[in-house]
């Protein structure tokens, strides 16, 4: 990265979304810090970090995937905390969003982290396909039986 | 128009703490932040231990009660068997060791008002914040806080941590814990780290790296007593595929920081030295050659496992090395005579030896101690393999 001030700018708006991508993935909040303090050490280490917003964007979810994937390999990450453990400061104090994410948080982690693409940041099946190197029609099938298992919680308010 | 799913991320945002650290990356070092990555394995801090507290291997009703609760749970049965309470009776050792910040240490706290042991049961309901806190929350401040000296240090506050009992597998410990003060109920409370020093660690030799392993806490290990202080059940699972915790020997629990919902309360650091007794080793059941499928990976020919062996604390599968990091099941469970299943409570996968060079070894917890004399099969997912 270039500077501290663009590295400080680039924590502020895209702390939220990687930690978000790591506890889609890992279920657990302890994972998902350590993950995300990860993506951004890679991002302040990086000397090819791209200047544009939306590039910038789409390099951090994939930096984020490929961390998550890392991490979840390496000797020590081989733990499984309860989901009750997930509990945490970072999840919402209202009883709705709590039970949103509660049955989000039991879905299976191959449909966690698409949903998440799809649904919240707005990637399309073919972004997230190759984000996740992972056939298109294979992702499109994980959106819909997530979507089935969570229909309640994705219709519009 | 957001949707629920949106709208419940919207509330999901990194910790003030997570992002302090990251926004203070560019002035630490490299090598400093990255020793936070291994948060749950703590690199092994060689303290002295003044030993203290006396084991005496008998049965604790505080434990027992926690057990019943669970057991309760899981089986829909109001009671443990005989057998059952007498195996966790076998287990379980009191250890009555306290201790207050920076290590001074004290007697046991339980004067003052504390309920009997017996009535030291678990929540029923795991899910508190559906229930309005019962009583003492209008003396919160901002309706965070979860102690009356919550703003002070622990040592001024005068908080005590007692260690009061442990049931002891080979990989296995639970461990009960009070805190003295005046806690809220039916919040979660957690310390900021823990480590069992003088547990067996997990050396990699090659490279260069121990692992240790800090304690695990749940919402539903959480328990604030009538007096207001603060019963926690904890567990451990050793890192080390060789340990063998029944062997007893001489520790020290070193707890940091107590944080509600996340949130520190109350900053100290105690020490609780503590010995356990030798204890028998625990019977076993070992199966050979036990096939299973690869979570994610179904349609492949699965793992061999060369060696299954189920204890009253746990199980534990060891495969070729090769097969090492493939994502763990989740849904495990020791399914009894009668049909019911006793979940699994924590999982940890290791090297049995050297890293890349040995074999990959998987143990899982059971959320309750179980007698073997009960254990029908064990199920990982959707397939079930016989023990009997």
């Amino acid at each position: 990265m270039q500077g501290e001030q663009e590295f400080n700018i680039a924590a502020e708006r895209y702390l939220d979304m990687v930690y978000r991508i790591a506890l889609n993935w890992f279920g657990n909040v302890h994972d998902a810090e350590d993950a995300s303090q990860e993506v951004m050490l890679r991002l302040w280490k990086s000397e090819s970090v791209p200047e544009e917003e939306a590039h910038l964007r789409y390099w951090l979810v994939r930096v984020t995937i490929n961390v998550c994937k890392d991490l979840s390999r390496s000797l020590w990450r081989l733990h499984m905390v309860p989901l009750t453990e997930a509990s945490a400061k970072s999840y919402p104090s209202d009883t709705e969003s709590r039970e949103v994410l509660d049955e989000v948080m039991h879905l299976p982690k191959r449909y966690r982290v698409p949903l998440y693409l799809f649904h919240y940041e707005g990637y399309s099946i073919q972004e997230i396909s190759e984000l996740l190197k992972t056939n298109p029609s294979t992702i499109r099938t994980r959106l819909s039986r997530a979507r089935n298992m969570l229909k309640s919680q994705l219709e519009e308010a | 128009m957001r949707t629920r799913y949106q709208r419940a991320f919207d509330h999901v945002t990194a910790s003030d703490r997570l992002k302090q650290e990251v926004l203070t990356m560019t002035r630490q070092d490299k090598e400093m932040l990255r020793r936070r990555i291994p948060k749950t394995a703590l690199i092994a801090v060689l303290i002295i231990l003044v030993l203290a507290g006396t084991a005496v291997a008998v049965s604790v009703p505080g434990l027992q009660d926690w057990f019943r609760q669970y057991w309760q749970e899981a089986t829909g049965r109001t009671d443990m068997t005989q057998v059952q309470e007498d195996a966790i009776g076998k287990m379980t050792q009191s250890v009555d060791t306290s201790a207050r910040p920076e290590g001074t240490e004290v007697g046991t706290p339980k004067a003052g008002g504390r309920p009997a042991a017996g009535h030291s049961t678990p929540a029923e309901n795991d899910k508190p914040e559906e229930e309005p806190a019962a009583g003492g929350a209008e003396s919160i401040p901002n309706g965070t806080g979860a102690i009356a000296e919550a703003d002070k240090p622990a040592a001024e506050a005068g908080i005590a941590v007692t260690l009061e009992s442990a049931t002891v597998g080979e990989k296995h410990l639970w461990i009960l814990l009070h805190v003295s003060g005046t806690f809220e109920p039916g919040k979660m409370y957690t310390f900021e780290r823990s480590e069992l020093i003088g547990a067996p660690e997990k050396v990699y030799t090659d490279l260069g790296i121990k692992i240790g392993k800090s304690l695990s806490f749940s919402r539903a290990g959480c328990q604030v007593l009538e007096d207001g202080s603060l019963q926690i059940l904890a567990q451990y699972q050793s890192p080390d595929p060789n340990a063998d915790l029944t062997a007893g020997g001489e520790f020290c629990l070193h707890l940091e920081d107590l944080l509600m919902e996340r949130e520190l309360v109350l900053k100290g650091e105690w020490d609780i030295p503590f010995s356990l007794q030798q204890a028998e080793p625990l019977p076993a059941i070992e199966l050979e050659h036990v096939a299973l499928p690869i979570p994610g990976l179904e349609h492949t020919d699965g793992i061999d496992f060369q060696e299954a062996q189920v204890t009253a604390t746990g199980m534990e599968l060891i495969c070729d090395g090769r097969y090492a990091g493939f994502p763990l099941w989740t849904d495990v469970a020791l399914v009894l005579t009668d049909g019911t299943e006793i979940g699994t409570s924590a999982a940890h996968a290791s090297w049995e030896g050297e890293a890349e060079a040995s074999r990959w070894v998987i143990d899982y917890t059971w959320k309750v101690p179980v007698t073997l004399e009960q254990a029908a099969s064990i199920r990982i997912e959707d397939v079930f393999v016989p023990l009997k």
